[in-house]
Formats: structure tokens, sequence, C-alpha cells
């Protein structure tokens, strides 16, 4: 049911999407926009790394979801798990049957951040202090590509809003990191390794 | 209608008879019945009569979350049911249960504050709830599943893996009397029998998938300042405040050097856990090295903790050998459904198989472990034997494995013998011609049943008329863990707990040492209708009875002292209903005095005193309680004085403002309770004192 809405909604937002691209070719016959490319090439300004990342150690989380809880109250003022920026639930069911090692997912604030380079309207930024790439909800205007994106669907797009939301590190002290009552979350020194981990 | 702080606002109500569903509203409850058990009790008298039978369509089983539900505040992800019990005895009577795990906060999500089952479907059915999209569906293909393998089936037929289910077992289907209702590896609606009412209508489980928000009155600050401020508060599982080797062997706070977690992938260590930080207080219990001695730490995993709580009690453990005899080999850990079953020539494995035999087949390990002393004792008295009752008893020496399994199974599937021990155990032994020496602890030299037709769960005799009261008063097994948790698991002095209760409950006298009662105390009576009203706060907002109310602290500089105005702090924040602690304290009252309502109706006399109100015999001798679970009980001398005890019954209804001739409430304090119509009712059935 969900999927269905959701691939709906795709074909929706790519239309969208391909009209902007259009008219935007239209105009202005070329242009380029500042973060399509790898970084560095052809000119286009390299993303600074972040310095710091949230990050979750599944031998020792209980599976309570007190992160879940704490960002979604303090974030958005209300108890919603489903609006949350860090997920233990989305893989609970796989673990909780056979060996209780939960995988939690974070942010893991990309070198590439796939998400910032993919929003045509440039609503993902970087955080002067964190480095944390953010979204700015005054720019962004809902089309989903950072969602798509994200190779670790980690941007969480609410639907009703036609805004996306993710990890932008509660601008240094994260509210997951002080609900943990496990140290199951972390909050550490950016690595460049934590791309890979699965 | 209108959004509202704390609750949802309406109430699921599932006609599994004509497929109607139904939205209540909630406003018509709240904030009288504060939410959970006082709305649940609310409904049952409303509802349902006195004359219906637990497993008629015309029985409902509530399933209620409360305004804390799904919130920031600690360990409050829970569920508490009502029913017409077929578990209890001698009258079937309204019980109610208490569950954790996630499902309760997924039904907030969803947007609902509980829901209703009622009726009787004609095949096997479940419900499926999305956030707004509620349905009955076909579960003829889930019918005979075990609970594990039902809930995983259930939660792939809703595409949604974020979705959380509770369902029965084989037992609940053959309306077994004290099945329970399983959700994930352990979590269970327990005593009651709720499973039972559950496949006697059908009902196969339900599973449910909220992305729905539980929106608070205070702003997110001011509730984390709260929260935090209750963590610096809240005591290891069980009110433990001090680790082992200073604190007792049974003391639930276990960190300490040297602790590790060995069963999963990696060694973890543990160590020392400050109470003071915050960020680790999830690792200061260690279920497995609580028992028997530690003995089954090899598996365990790591703690587990319900949705929101960050004290995790449950200990996750794997043992692999499981596998030989085809059971689950994960499961979750926890006090007697862990541990209900040790063989005298003890393999762990067989006491693992049992736990997760229970879990799996939907059974109560509570009425189980009184079946397997008395088992024992008529084979050894030559009363049954082995051929008669096909139940392998000699496999007990040589580790028990066939033993337990072969019980387990023809309980839950009412096979021969086990038809009858699905009857429960009272009127099990009933059928069997030996209730008498159970009553009078003569069989197998042990006390089994205390009031309700439960399992001896602490002790009167250890644990003073407080607990006596308690007992007698509720309508199950109490189950609230304030005295034990002073007394044994906090691992605290003597001297220092008295202090706590005398600045509590008026005097030092509240509280005894094990097994060293001393004559009765009116601030007994406190106690115990402290125990009562924090108990009915406990279920209806709902908190865990594991950490609520805090009457202690880790803190020595506090004394020790907790602080029992948490509960009514967390509810005006979230809900916006600003209570003080009285207020709350009067609602906890009158939902409390509702309770006492239902059971006159349900007992059909006004005279509790001499029938609901009742000890067995055992409880009036020396007898020493033996008991696999705690590992300090002891028995005063001589048992509880039967005019001392009468004493302190007369003087509880006195405090209560009940008849003390027959404890039944009167008009004049219903009414005070703002519950005139509860009181005409009661007169119109002839059963308020005149």
């Amino acid at each position: 049911m969900e999927s269905r809405e959701r691939k709906e909604m795709n074909r929706r937002c790519f239309l969208r999407q391909s009209m902007i691209g259009i008219g935007v070719v239209a105009v202005g016959g070329s242009v380029v926009f500042p973060y399509n490319g790898p970084s560095g090439a052809f000119g286009y300004p390299a993303i600074p790394n972040a310095t710091m990342v949230v990050m979750h150690n599944s031998a020792l989380c209980i599976g309570c979801r007190r992160c879940e809880v704490a960002c979604s109250t303090m974030r958005e003022g209300a108890s919603q798990p489903s609006r949350a920026r860090v997920f233990i639930d989305r893989r609970y069911q796989e673990s909780i049957w056979t060996d209780g090692q939960f995988t939690g997912e974070t942010c893991r604030q990309c070198e590439e951040a796939p998400c910032l380079r993919a929003c045509p309207a440039e609503a993902i930024k970087v955080d002067e202090k964190t480095k944390a790439r953010y979204v700015d909800l005054k720019v962004c205007n809902g089309l989903g590509n950072c969602q798509r994106a994200c190779p670790f669907n980690m941007v969480n797009y609410f639907e009703d809003e036609r805004k996306a939301r993710k990890c932008d590190l509660c601008g240094g002290a994260p509210e997951c990191v002080k609900q943990c009552p496990a140290t199951a979350l972390r909050y550490v020194k950016w690595d460049p390794r934590y791309d890979d981990l699965d | 209608m209108r959004e509202l702080n704390g609750w949802a606002g309406k109430i699921l109500r599932i006609n599994l008879t004509n497929n109607k569903i139904e939205k209540v509203d909630t406003e018509r409850y709240i904030p009288k019945y504060i939410g959970g058990l006082g709305i649940g009790l609310k409904i049952m008298w409303d509802e349902v009569s006195g004359d219906v039978k637990p497993l008629d369509p015309e029985n409902k089983l509530i399933l209620m979350a409360g305004p804390l539900t799904g919130t920031l505040s600690p360990s409050s992800g829970r569920l508490t049911a009502v029913t017409k019990s077929p578990h209890t005895w001698p009258v079937e009577h309204t019980t109610r249960g208490n569950m954790g795990g996630h499902i309760g906060a997924e039904i907030r999500f969803a947007g609902y504050d509980g829901i209703i089952v009622e009726g009787k479907a004609p095949k096997p059915v479940y419900v499926a709830i999305h956030d707004d999209k509620v349905a009955i569906r076909d579960a003829i293909h889930l019918w005979g599943l075990d609970t594990y393998d039902a809930q995983r089936q259930m939660i792939k037929e809703m595409r949604d893996s974020r979705a959380k289910a509770m369902v029965i077992g084989v037992a609940g289907e053959k309306l077994v009397r004290t099945a329970v209702i399983i959700h994930d590896l352990k979590s269970a609606l327990g005593q009651g029998g709720f499973g039972a009412v559950m496949g006697s209508k059908n009902l196969k489980g339900i599973v449910v998938r909220g992305t729905g928000r539980v929106k608070m009155a205070c702003s997110p600050k001011e509730l984390l300042d709260l929260v935090e401020y209750t963590k610096s508060l809240i005591a290891a599982p069980l009110h433990g405040i001090i680790p082992p080797p200073v604190g007792s062997a049974a003391s639930g706070y276990r960190a300490r050097d040297n602790l590790q977690w060995v069963g999963g992938p990696k060694k973890i260590s543990i160590g020392r856990v400050d109470p003071k930080d915050m960020n680790r207080m999830s690792l200061r219990p260690h279920e497995a090295d609580r028992r028997f001695a530690g003995k089954m730490a090899a598996y365990h995993v790591k703690n587990i903790g319900c949705f929101s709580c960050p004290v995790a009690c449950k200990s996750y453990m794997t043992v692999p050998a499981m596998n030989r005899f085809g059971i689950p080999q994960s499961g979750e850990f926890v006090c007697l459904s862990a541990t209900w079953y040790s063989p005298p020539a003890s393999t762990h494995e067989a006491t693992f198989a049992a736990k997760q035999l229970i879990d799996t087949l939907g059974l109560n390990p509570w009425d189980l472990v009184m079946w397997v002393f008395l088992l024992r004792w008529m084979h050894e008295t030559g009363r049954i034997t082995e051929k008669e009752a096909g139940i392998p008893f000699s496999d007990e020496k040589k580790g028990g494995e066939r033993f337990i399994t072969t019980l387990c199974n023809k309980i839950a599937r009412r096979e021969g013998l086990g038809d009858i021990m699905a009857e429960g155990l009272p009127r099990g032994a009933m059928k069997m011609g030996v209730l008498d020496d159970v009553l009078r602890g003569e069989a197998a030299g042990r006390v089994m049943l205390c009031s309700h037709g439960m399992w001896d769960h602490y002790d009167p005799r250890s644990y003073s008329q407080v607990l006596g009261l308690t007992w007698v008063m509720d309508n199950r097994d109490p189950n609230r863990h304030e005295y034990p948790g002073m007394v044994l698991f906090s691992g605290a002095k003597i001297e220092d707990i008295k202090q706590v209760a005398k600045a509590l409950y008026g005097s030092e006298n509240a509280i005894d040492p094990i097994g060293k009662i001393t004559p009765y105390h009116p601030s007994k009576g406190r106690f115990a209708i402290s125990i009562d009203h924090h108990g009915v706060i406990k279920d209806s907002l709902p908190t865990c009875d594991w950490v609520f109310p805090v009457v202690l602290s880790p803190n020595p500089e506090r004394k020790y002292m907790g602080d029992m105005s948490i509960e009514s702090k967390l509810f005006s924040a979230v809900t916006g209903v600003k209570w003080s602690e009285q207020e709350l304290d009067k609602a906890a009252e009158r939902c409390w005095n509702l309770h006492r309502a239902v059971t006159i109706r349900d007992w059909k006399t006004a005279n509790l005193r001499e029938s609901h109100d009742w000890l067995p015999e055992v409880y009036y001798t020396g007898l020493t309680p033996t008991t696999p679970v705690s590992t300090v009980v002891s028995a005063t001398e001589g048992g509880l004085d039967r005019k001392d005890f009468e004493t302190a019954k007369t003087d509880y209804y006195k405090q209560r403002g009940w008849d003390e001739k027959t404890g039944a409430p009167t008009r004049k304090k219903l009414e005070e309770l703002d519950l005139k119509d509860v009181a005409d009712k009661l007169a119109a059935m002839k059963l308020l004192p005149a």
C-alpha cells in the first residue's frame, strides 16, 4: 500500500522535476548546477567533510527506541518515530527473532553527500560548525530527490508537508545520543571509512 | 475529533460478530478515569454485566494504552488489559493485565488510546490496523501456528516490517484457562487468562502499524528536563539501588567489576556503572546473572528494553542447543517466566527450553510452576503413575527436557491429563481431588496457592500484612513490587529503608525485615493503600512496575529517598491537566473504588470480607515458603496471626472509608469520589451496604 503510493509520488516528482529541467534549459541555454558533479571536478566546489558523526553499535543497542522518540520529540515537537532521523525500528524485525544485534541506522554525513548533490534547489547545505549536511526548510521545495539519492535511505520525506528532513547533528549536541541509555549511539569524529560500513 | 495532548482521543471498538468497527470518543472518560486501567474498568462497568461468563461472546477484551504511552517518559511503552477472567478462582471476576514491548506505543501512533474487542468471529480471524484503516482478516492459515511464526507471518502480510503484533499460541486457541497473549519474544498479557478470552473470540491476534504522533501539552524542553530528573532518581529494575557485593544477592542492580555480556558474537565488558551515568543506565541489570547464581549468564547476549525504557531488565539469550528440540534458539529471559522449571538434575537447557515452550505455545508459567511441584508430589506418593499420566517423570533425573516438552504440549493442546491441567491449578486440583492438600500446604510440603487461584508470589508471611492486604483486596496476584523491592531487591540496609518508610507512611513500623513481621500497625494499612493507588496509576498512565513508583533512588545524598510525585508531574506535563500528587491519587482512589464495585457485582455479594478477601489456611502456619524465584524468602514463625490479620483488614476498610463489616464501599465514599451513578447502580442491585 505504502510502496505503491511512494512509486506514484516518485513518478509525479520525476515529471515535475523534468519540467523544471526543461524550463531551465529553455530559458538559460546551459545552466550549471553548482553541486552537480564530482567534487572539485570542472570547478564545482568540493563539499567540506563533516567533523562529527553519530555512530550506532549493534552489540550494545537494547532496542528501546528512545533515540527515535527523543529525535522526533525534540525536533518535531511530538513523539513520532516515523518522523525521526535515526532508525532502529526499520530493521528491528530482522534481528529480534535471530540474534538481537539491532541494526540502527544513522546518517553517515557522507563525503560525497549524494543528497546534497541531488537537490536542484540547493536546499541541503553544510552546517558551519559541525559541517553536517542539513535541509534548509525555507528553501526545500519537496522534490524528494535527496531521499532517492541517499544510498542508505536516511532522508525522511514528509509527504504531508512536502519537505525533507535529515540528521543535522542537532547543531553539535545530538538528542538521540543524549537519550541513549546504553551508549549504543555515540557522537564521534567523522572518518571517511564510516561511509563503507554496512 | 480535536487532537488532545497525551490522549489520542479515540478508542477503537471492533465487533467480531457483525464486523462493525467504531471509534469511541475518549473524552467522555478523561481525565476522570486517567487512562489504561481506569478507562478499562469504566467500560467493563458500563458494558459488561456481572452475569457474563469469561468465554462468552458478550465478554469484552479491553486493551488500553494511557496518556504517557509512546512519549519520552521513561518505561512508559506499556499496555493494560481488562477483561472478565477465566483464570481467577473461585469466581471468574474482572481482572487486569499489563504488558511491555512496543505494541502499546504502536497503537498510540496509529491514533488510538485502546482497542475494545467484542463478539465472536464465526471462524478464525486476525485484526490488522494501519493508522485509520482497520481490517478483519482471515486467519485460517495462522491457526495452530506458534506465537513467533504467527507474529512474523502477520507482519509480513502487513507489508511493513515496522508493524507490531500480539497473538495467542496454541494454548489460547484451545481455551486453556491460563493462556496468555504474547507480543514480540516474551512480552505477555499474563495472569488472568487473556489468551483464552482472545481465543474464545476466534481472534488469533492483532497487528498494528502506526505512523502518527503523540502530542504533549508542555514544550519539548520542559518534558526533557522532567525526564532527566526522573532518570536521575530511578533505580535498576525492582528498585535495585545498590549493586553487589555490597547489596543483596537478589539486587536488581548487577553492574560491577568484571561483569560481562558473553553470549553474543563478541564479549562486552560492562564493569562498574555509576548510578549517575544516564548513558549507561541500561547496563545496570543482568537478569541471567541474578538467577541460578549466574549459571545461565554464559548465554546472555545483551539487555533488552521495552519501548522508551532506559532500564532494560530483559536479558536476551541465545542457546544454540535449542535447535535439538526444534525450539527457537533466541528468547528473552526475565524473572519467573525464565526460571519456572528447574529439574532436580538441572541442565540449563531444560530450563531454557521450558521458557521458550511457554512463550511459543502461549502458556502461563505462574500456573505451570505449581503444576510441576504438584505432579511430582502426586507421582512420588503414588497418586498417579507415569503410564496413566503419560508424562515421563523418570526423565527428570536425566535432565528433564523430554518431561517438560511433553508436559507443556499436553497442557497447551489439552491432551490426556493436560485437559485437566489446562483448567488451572485450583480447578484442576479439585478435579484430581487434591485441592484440600494444596490449600493446607500439605501437597509437596510447599505453599502453592494464594488468593484468586494464583501462585504464591511474595508470601505475606515474608512480606508482612502489607502484602497480605494487597493480595486479598486485588483481583489477581497484585504483582506490585514496592515492598519486596525495598526489603529484598534494593540491596539497601534495613535501617535506611525504615527511614524511607517513615517519611512516606508515617512510621518505621510500616516495613519489616523479611520473615520477621511485627504486629499490625496503621502505617501498614497506609502502605497497602499507597501500593493500591500507585498500582492504579502505574496501570493507567501506564508505567512499569519494576521502576515506578520511585520509592527509592540510588542517591545516598537523598538518603535513598525517591520521589512519589513523579507520576503526577509527568501526567501534568504531557496532558496539560494540572494535577498535583494528591489529585492524581484521588483519581486513583476513584478507579480503585470502581474496581471494588465491579468485583462486588461479579461476586454478587456486598460481603467481600468473608469471601473475596480471603487467604488460604497455609498462611496462618509456619510452613516455609520454598519458591524457585526469590533467593531470600522465609516465613514468620507460626505464620500470620488470624486475629491480627482481621484487625488489619478492618483498619484497611476504615482508612478507605468502606463498610468495616463487609468491606464494601459506602454510598458516602462513592459520592465523595464522584461515583454517584455507581452507587445508584449498586443500590439497585441491593449490593450497597446500608
